[in-house]
């Protein structure tokens, strides 16, 4: 009985450092920012006048920030489509194929997550700027000159152009991701299904991939917690969030620390509960009876 | 025994974690019992010499003063997180009008220290120290003093137009389109800009140009009917045919909206793609590394509407205050003070900067042949425009940006999303909105 008590005891002494630690850095400031968006306030030391719905009402008749979460709901919804189907079919090729060059394509190809956002934002602007840009300059080369674009100052594809190079860097990560699950599928499972005479595609849905569903599930999570947060930064280092590129924490940045700060908190909210309710759905969406090998 | 170790430990280690949370910058030790000014300032264009000449020589003259100088670049993301704390600079170097809009939101929170002692001590030219950048709201107090003032009109090269150059030098808006004519069939683009926050003295030159002082005023003070006049259609007519595909530099929006691309349109205005763009005289020092050496800056103020008409130029000015919450105002206002006495003058004139003090025309008389002469002659052919946009209420109006609807918009002009008069329709409304929500000082 001693024991038991000193084992509860134990436990709670090593939880309690992370345990305070959350609740000071995460649930009071959550906490917080909760609080904030229901007060009328400039910046963290003025004063706050409680404003009630005030700050939600403006912001849903503002069209700047339906803007804006149209632009993440598009972001994360063609970032995950396109990432996850090239992630995974990168991860097949380099697990399950032989070819020359194999682990120099998996280096290849998991560079640009090693890179700082901030280094891929400059690499972006290099490829998409409109007179030298590489993109551009490889379009005139090969005679394509039509499709040459502003892909920076077109309203019409600048989203695009942002999800091209989130999409870019966001490939190598999870491709290791799915990689990893794919490698540890079983040798044998493949073999009898191409005694059977399963062809590759076949194998690959029937076999790869309900076994690596598990690992999909995780991931897209991630793929909304992520696109919601580098989306921000790439659009704050790149285009402002200027000519209908606006992303929602941008957004919010820009009027928390621009002499808004309940505003910004009200947006911060959205995009809270909005995170929050998108990972739920995915997640009971892609509810499956969990496959054992 | 062993529990209540086992206890202790983790609490420690709890502790310690904490701990690193909270350690207090060391407070500067040389500073010994002198009295500690600090000054923060914005990292521009204007460079960091001049500022730190200034603090010696201050020094020099207050021996019992430690002139504390820092430069930033995000200087506001700096300064909210220390006032969070409640740490406060002496004196800010840090304009109005700047994207993150930190000196008017601390001017709205009452931050910002009522220096109309200052301002009628230091004997400042009358047209700044009555104008709304210095008497922000109006009520005959001063809370910005202008650190130094230059003409922002249309940049361009000497060398390519100008008397007998290549290109005539245009003096009517008349002219001037035709010269982007010209220049189109040469594959030149007559104008390009930085960003489209350079609009900012255009607008006002412009402004002023259309529809006088008055509706300058109206504008600025956010009169519901301003956007409605003739004069303010004349000024958005001229501003969307500016950025039309005509004769705007085809990357200009491109450039404007990546990260530091205003420099490759400035560079365009160097490499002679395009002719003219609104800018400072900081322009010089900020492109000196790509500028050739045969290449000279001029300043064209705007042209005017009709043959011999009156013209206009915008009076830019870079501003410093002090917060209401500084620990050392005293010398805070000596500071101040010391900008506009004849030894701050010249140190400032020295680094080619001009301070708008009475007798700021001696001043550039005095100086040696150069940029800063140069580009104040234009004020011999050019009356300038000045003023900043009133403040208002931004808790009654959150969702609304000034400098998205107002400069912001200009870049939908060059795409083609928005027509002349679209941009004059959401400027009339926001105006509506503004004049209901105008600060007034408590």
């Amino acid at each position: 009985m001693n024991k038991k008590k000193a084992q509860n005891r134990f436990v709670f002494a090593c939880l309690a450092p992370a345990v305070i630690l959350v609740f000071i850095f995460m649930v009071i400031p959550t906490i917080d920012v909760f609080k904030t968006a229901f007060f009328k306030k400039s910046n963290f030391v003025s004063d706050a006048t409680f404003a009630g719905f005030f700050n939600f009402k403006v912001l849903f008749n503002d069209m700047r920030f339906i803007e804006a979460m149209q632009n993440t709901i598009l972001y994360v919804v063609l970032i995950t489509i396109i990432t996850l189907v090239l992630a995974v079919l990168f991860a097949t090729l380099l697990t399950r194929e032989e070819f020359v060059g194999k682990n120099f394509f998996r280096v290849i190809f998991y560079i640009p997550n090693i890179l700082s956002i901030v280094v891929i934002a400059g690499i972006f602007s290099a490829v998409y700027q409109p007179t030298n840009g590489i993109l551009n300059t490889f379009f005139g080369m090969i005679g394509l000159s039509s499709l040459q674009q502003q892909w920076m100052g077109n309203p019409a594809v600048i989203n695009y152009s942002i999800i091209g190079a989130l999409v870019w860097q966001a490939i190598g990560y999870y491709m290791v991701m799915y990689m990893s699950s794919m490698s540890s599928i079983p040798e044998n499972l493949y073999e009898a299904a191409s005694l059977e005479g399963a062809s590759k595609v076949r194998q690959f849905f029937m076999i790869t991939l309900p076994l690596i569903w598990d690992n999909i599930r995780t991931t897209l999570t991630f793929f909304v917690i992520s696109t919601i947060n580098l989306s921000f930064m790439f659009v704050q280092l790149t285009s402002e969030g200027n000519l209908g590129s606006e992303v929602a924490l941008n957004y919010m940045y820009n009027n928390a620390f621009a002499g808004k700060y309940g505003f910004g908190m009200a947006v911060g909210v959205c995009i809270f509960v909005f995170s929050f309710a998108l990972s739920a759905i995915i997640n009971k969406v892609t509810e499956r009876d969990i496959l054992q090998y | 025994m062993k529990k209540v170790i086992t206890a202790g430990l983790s609490f420690a280690m709890a502790a310690s974690m904490l701990a690193g949370c909270s350690s207090k910058p060391a407070e500067n030790s040389d500073s010994g019992d002198k009295r500690v000014l600090k000054f923060d300032s914005f990292s521009g264009g204007n460079g960091e010499e001049v500022f730190t000449k200034l603090a010696k020589a201050f020094e020099k003259a207050n021996p019992d003063v430690d002139v504390q100088l820092r430069f930033e670049k995000e200087l506001p993301d700096v300064l909210n997180k220390e006032n969070a704390k409640g740490e406060y600079s002496d004196v800010v170097y840090y304009n109005l009008g700047q994207p993150s809009g930190y000196t008017e939101t601390q001017l709205n929170t009452h931050e910002v220290l009522d220096i109309s002692d200052v301002v009628e001590e230091v004997g400042m030219d009358e047209n700044y120290a009555n104008s709304s950048i210095v008497q922000y709201y109006g009520d005959g107090k001063s809370y910005l003093m202008p650190l130094k003032t230059t003409p922002a009109g249309f940049f361009y090269n000497t060398e390519l137009v100008g008397e007998g150059k290549k290109y005539e030098l245009p003096t009517t808006w008349e002219e001037f389109w035709a010269l982007g004519d010209q220049a189109k069939k040469d594959g030149i683009a007559l104008f390009t800009y930085p960003t489209n926050g350079y609009f900012d003295n255009t607008l006002n030159a412009l402004l002023k140009e259309t529809g006088g002082e008055e509706l300058l005023s109206n504008v600025l003070n956010y009169d519901k009917d301003a956007w409605n006049t003739d004069g303010a259609k004349q000024t958005i007519d001229i501003l969307t045919k500016l950025v039309s595909p005509d004769y705007l530099y085809s990357d200009t929006v491109s450039n404007a909206n990546a990260k530091d691309g205003f420099t490759m349109n400035q560079q365009a205005v160097i490499d002679g793609k395009a002719l003219f763009m609104p800018n400072g005289d900081w322009v010089v020092n900020e492109m000196a590394d790509t500028t050739p050496e045969d290449y000279h800056w001029g300043l064209l103020p705007l042209p005017a509407l009709e043959k011999d008409g009156e013209r206009f130029v915008g009076s830019m000015t870079e501003q410093v205050w002090i917060p209401a919450q500084a620990k050392n105002v005293d010398d805070a206002k000596a500071f101040l003070k010391f900008i506009y006495s004849d030894e701050g003058v010249k140190i400032m004139a020295e680094g080619g900067n001009i301070v708008p003090t009475t007798h700021m025309s001696d001043t550039i008389a005095a100086m040696e042949d150069g940029y800063t002469k140069e580009f104040f002659s234009v004020y011999d052919t050019a009356s300038a425009a000045l003023g900043a946009f009133a403040p208002y209420n931004t808790d009654n109006l959150p969702d609304f940006d000034r400098a998205a609807t107002v400069f912001g918009s200009i870049d939908s002009l060059a795409t083609g999303e928005l027509t002349a008069k679209d941009y004059q329709s959401k400027l009339a409304d926001a105006w509506v909105k503004l004049s209901k929500n105008k600060a007034v000082t408590e």
